[in-house]
Formats: C-alpha cells, structure tokens, sequence
C-alpha cells in the first residue's frame, strides 16, 4: 500500500519555491503551446527537454509532467473556439464545444472545460498515487524473461491500433535494431559506422526531438492553420468572465459523468499505444449512451465536453502509472517525459521506486496539485485565448526550429547530438508522410536496448532459449497470457478482412 | 485515382520499404559478421524477420491495390462519415493544404541545413539570428518587427541567459 512516510517526505520536497515556481511556468506553457494549433503536447515537452538539463531532478520532472497537464488542457481551447484541435486528444472535446462557441456559449464551454479538466487530473493523479506501490510491488517480482515479455507486450499493442499492422510491425522492429547500435555488454560494437559518438547508443533526446518535435514543424508547414479569419470571429467582452464561471461551477453538477469519464481515461490511459485521445473517444460514446441529453451530443452539449476533457486529462495518470512503474511510454509525450528522466540519470522503472520514492511521490502529488492549479490557470489563459490561437506559424516554426537546435546542441555541447537530430527529422518526416506509426520507431528506440539486454540475460541464465523458460515461470505464462489477449484485435481484424474479401470476391 | 497518379504513390511507398529494409539487412549482416554472433544476434535475428516478412506482404499489397485503382474504388479512401472514432483516431486530419508548401519546405529544409554547417564556424549569435530573420522572411512575413526586432530580440534573450547567465559555452565561430 501508500507508505506514507514517502509521501509525506514527497509532498515536502515540494514546499520549494523553485519547484512550485517551475510547476507553475510548466503548466502555463503546456496550456498556452497547447492552445497553439499545431504545436502538440510531445513537440512542447520536446522543446523543454534541453532547458531541464540544470535543473534539480524533482524540478525538471514536475516542469515536465505540468506541461503535459497543462497541455492536455490547452489543445481544447482551440478545438472550443475554432473548431481546431491543439492536439489530437481535443477532437472530440470540439465536437460539441465548437458548436457551444457557435451559439455563443464558447467561454461557458471553456469553463466546462477547465473545471473538468482540473477534475480528470485529480483522480488520475490519486489513481496514481494508489495504484503505483501496487504495480511496482508486482513488476519487482519480474525477472529478465519477464522484463522481456512486457517490452514485446508494450509493442504489440501499439502495432495493433494502427491501421496497417504490417506498417507498425515494419516501425516497431526498425526502432528496435536502431535502439539496440552501439557497444554491447559483451563487447562488441554493433551499427555504429564508425561513429565513436554512438558507442553508447543512438543518443536518445537529439533522436527524440528530431522524431517528435523537429519533424512535427515540416508538418506545421503544411497548414494553414494561421487561425487568422478563424480566430477574429472569437467574441471578446465583458460578459465573458460571467460566462466562464458559469461553465466552471457548473460542471460540478455532474459528479457521476466526472466520476465515470475519469475512470475510463484513467483505465484507458494505462494500456500502451491507447492514450488521451482513445480515452475521450470511449468516455464520449459511453457518455452519450448513459445521458439523457444524450441524442444532443453533437450539437453544443456541455455534457459531451465534460466526458472528454475529464477523460482525456485522467488519462494522464494511467500513463503516468504505466511509464514510472514498468518503464514503458504509453505514447508520445510519456516517451519525451522519458528522455526528461534519462537527463537527469534516473530511469523509469521498478527500481526507480525503491532507490526514489520520496521523489516519485513528489512527481506523483505534485499532479495532485497541479489539478488545483490548473484551476486557476486554466480560467486565466482562457480569458486571454483568442490572443494566443492567433500566433502565426510564420514565426512560430522558425522559433521552436532554433530552440529545437540550441537545445539539443546545449545537452552535451556536441555539434554531433545536432546531426542526429536532423538525421531522425528526416527520418520522422518520411515515415509521417508514408503514415508509419512514430511511436512504433520511438518505443522499439527506447525498449531496444532493454529487450536486447534482458534477452541475453535470459539466454546467460538458461544457457539457451526455448520456449520452456517463457513456459515455466508463472509470472512470464501470464504475461505470454496478456501478449496473446493484447493480440486478440489484430486476429479479428485480419479474419474480419479477410472474409470480408472473400464475400466481395463471391459477390 | 488514375492509373499514373497510383503507379506513383505506390512507387514511393516501396522505395521508402526498401529503404528500411535495405538498413535493416545491412545492420542485421554486419551484426552477423561479428564474433559472438548467437549472442548478437538474439534480438536482432527474430526482429530482422519480422521485417522482412512485413516488407515482402506489404509490397505484395500495395502492388494489388495498385492494379485495382486503375478501376475506380469508391471505398479506399473512407466516406466522410460522422464517426467519431474515425474522425479521432486518424491522428492527423489533413488540413487544408497550402499550395506553398513546397516552396516553404524547401525554403525551410535549406536554411535549416545551412545554419547548422554555420553553426561554429560563424558563431551563435550571428548565424541564429541570419537564420530566424531569413526564414521568417522566405516564410512569407514582410514586417519589419517579425522579421529583424523578433529574431534579434530572442538571439539576444538566448544568449543573454545561456551563455552570460549559464555560462554554457555556445558555439563559436569568425563572429560572435
């Protein structure tokens, strides 16, 4: 359970200026590049990654974490009040926000949003603080087969939500064998072209932001989603401020929607691959089939707005449990979040509690917080958001482009970490446009080397491989159990397909 | 689709296959050429498989569909549903495209490049500032606040906090 000793000792490494300070500018950065179409939660985690270089541990991580809260946050205003979601995860809170906005009702909708939000990060932080001893109580039972067979697992997934397995199989497995180049335990030296620099290993935060960040901007090029004409329709006045609280308080008034939309996102959140915008996704469909508002879902129903907002901000904390305690990034910016962690020499894991548990409960309460923050926060960028959806991308892309560069030169001040980030900009930017999945490479980058390391260590143990090892071990025949079910999908999308074609070929 | 339109796409698609398959296979046979190669080659045997597998399937698919949109499939390219899950799950709706982006991007790939090389051989300073100034200009903005006092404004904040403030020593070059 909770030890509370840990706790205590971690809500009191927070009571630090420093710390509340970098929570505080985390969370207004994540709400304000949220709000900016185009510039997603991943690229803006990205671009801080180099800045946390200097600072203390448990200050860089809750900078960190508060951009993705804050984050998750912002890319609904936009998706409210121009129908242009900040982020993937806000499509589905525009779909009745912007209709709101068209009715005049956008900064009601705004405080729907924020009151939700704010209450979706709250129970996925306490979610988190729970369920994490619990989690790592189970992980710490697992040796190199299994630490094995939860790297397969987190791959799997994801390679099953995406719609082309063969193009995610084809992502998964070239991240993997990029993530295992550099020196072994062994000895050898394996895909490093000669490079001295990539001994150990394709450096990950250059690749990172070259993957997520560097290549998002030649996206951002494409659009014109300057928000120009948009954007001036936004209503400004006084009554705003009224309209706003309104919203806010009156989200409280359906604590069971709260209640239930958290819990998906949360649950949602936890599965690798799923992240925010899945959880929104379920959390809107259940909504609509339990309100009795239901059949208004759609055309401006505040309801619609909470069941997203609430899930897709707690999905944040099953991602979170997900990544601290096993490891594994559920998606993008938990993937970033894990690059935040490697600078400052931590790595996410089961040992990660055990060395460091007063600064992973303050990371974890920190969230907690954060909710309360987000509050206030939330309703002040709110009131000024018409200004911020309107910063052209003519000046934005060229500045994230110079702060993505200074950045990863000012990690390690090589002018190499630049080359390689430029190379996997490239790289990012081809498999976008071929509709690869990102984070397939990104999570065979980062597991590579924890497969490659955990298998050899397997195979020292045993003195072979063969499936008996996988077989005899309870732990190991019970994640083989959940790799088969995490298949289930993929099989019934392959023989849906294929009967499928074999109707049209009788037909 | 016509039929070159869909030759083509289909083209790229498999020269970018090829492209990772081509790395995978140079890796997977240079790992295979090194000492201890049982050891080596645990992970990257199996994965190197999968691989090669997905590649030849994949290229086998996209050849078929290839032959088939030369007749009209209404199907291929998904109704414009309200689906929400649809809708959501694609990642990346595609907005409406600029008829500049080629322009832009290579406007963008060029300066980028060129201000890396200069880098340290100019300087931070000037090359961070010739390099905002020229590309939010290619970009398309003629203002001379976005154009000169922006990027002098932000080269002059970055070098102020890093290099005076953190002392990290930026790149150095001929200039500053």
């Amino acid at each position: 359970m909770v030890e509370f000793s840990s706790l205590w000792a971690g809500v009191s490494l927070l009571a630090d200026w420093q710390v509340i300070l970098m929570m505080v500018l985390g969370l207004l950065f994540g709400i304000i590049t949220g709000a900016i179409p185009g510039f997603s939660t991943p690229l803006a985690i990205s671009v801080m990654l180099p800045v946390t270089f200097s600072m203390e541990p448990l200050a860089a991580i809750v900078f960190l974490t508060c951009i993705y809260a804050g984050g998750n946050f912002g890319s609904s205003i936009s998706a409210i009040l121009i129908n242009i979601p900040g982020s993937p995860q806000a499509i589905v809170t525009g779909l009745d926000g912007y209709p709101m906005t068209r009715q005049g009702r956008g900064n009601e909708a705004l405080g729907f949003a924020v009151a939700s939000s704010a209450v979706g990060n709250l129970i996925g932080a306490i979610f988190l603080i729970l369920i994490m001893p619990l989690l790592v109580k189970f992980a710490l039972s697992f040796g190199p087969p299994e630490l094995f067979l939860v790297g397969v697992i987190g791959l799997t997934v994801i390679a099953s939500l995406h719609k082309s397995f063969l193009k995610a199989a084809i992502a998964g497995g070239f991240g993997v064998l990029l993530g295992t180049i550099g020196m072994t335990s062994a000895g050898s030296t394996r895909g490093t072209l000669g490079f001295y620099e990539l001994l150990d290993g394709i450096p990950l935060i250059p690749a990172l932001i070259g993957l997520i960040g560097f290549s998002e901007l030649f996206l951002m090029l494409q659009r014109t989603y300057v928000a120009g004409s948009a954007a001036s329709n936004v209503s400004q006045g006084r009554q705003d401020l009224s309209q706003l609280l309104r919203g806010f308080k009156q989200t409280f008034r359906h604590p069971f929607t709260l209640i239930r939309a958290s819990t998906i996102g949360v649950l949602i959140g936890g599965l690798p691959g799923a992240g925010g915008t899945v959880a929104s996704v379920v959390s809107y469909n259940e909504g609509r089939r339990y309100s009795k508002n239901g059949a208004n879902f759609g055309n401006g129903e505040p309801e619609g707005v909470i069941n997203a907002e609430a899930a897709n901000n707690a999905s944040e904390g099953g991602a979170l449990a997900l990544m601290l305690s096993l490891g594994i990034p559920g998606g993008l910016a938990t993937a970033v979040l894990i690059g935040g962690f490697m600078l400052q020499g931590l790595i996410p894991g089961p040992r990660l509690f055990l060395d460091n548990p007063a600064l992973l409960y303050g990371v974890m309460s920190a969230q907690v917080f954060a909710s309360f923050m987000l509050l206030f926060f939330g309703l002040l960028v709110s009131f000024y958001a018409a200004k911020i959806i309107q910063v052209p991308t003519v000046v934005l892309i060229p500045l994230i482009a110079l702060f993505s560069i200074i950045g990863t030169y000012a990690v390690k001040l090589l002018m190499f970490d630049v080359y390689i980030m430029l190379v996997f900009a490239v790289v990012g930017i081809v498999l976008r446009k071929f509709d690869y999945p990102l984070i397939a490479v990104i999570l065979g980058l980062i597991l590579g080397p924890i497969l490659d390391g955990q298998l050899m260590r397997t195979y020292q143990g045993a003195g072979e491989l063969s499936l008996s090892i996988f077989l005899n071990r309870p732990m190991s025949l019970l994640l083989l159990g959940i790799l088969a079910i995490s298949l289930l999908p993929l099989v019934v999308r392959l023989v849906r397909g294929y009967l499928k074609q074999k109707e049209a070929v009788n037909g | 689709m016509g039929l070159m339109p869909a030759i083509k796409k289909v083209t790229a698609e498999i020269v970018v296959l090829l492209l990772i398959f081509g790395y995978s296979a140079y890796y997977y046979f240079e790992v295979s050429a090194l000492p201890s190669r049982t050891i080596n080659l645990l992970l990257i045997q199996p994965v190197f498989m999968v691989i090669a597998i997905s590649t030849i399937a994949l290229i086998l698919i996209k050849v078929r569909e290839a032959l088939r949109s030369s007749v009209p499939i209404e199907s291929t390219q998904g109704s414009p549903t309200n689906d929400v899950t649809a809708t959501a799950l694609s990642e990346s709706p595609d907005g409406p495209v600029d008829p500049d982006f080629i322009k832009n991007g290579i406007a963008f790939a060029i300066c980028t490049l060129a201000y890396v090389l200069l880098l340290d051989r100019l300087g931070f300073v000037s090359s961070s500032f010739l390099y905002l100034s020229i590309l939010i200009y290619l970009l398309g903005s003629r203002s001379f606040w976005l154009t000169i006092v922006l990027p002098a404004a932000v080269v002059g904040f970055l070098y102020v906090t890093m290099a005076i403030l953190l002392r990290f020593p930026m790149p150095q070059g001929m200039l500053i």
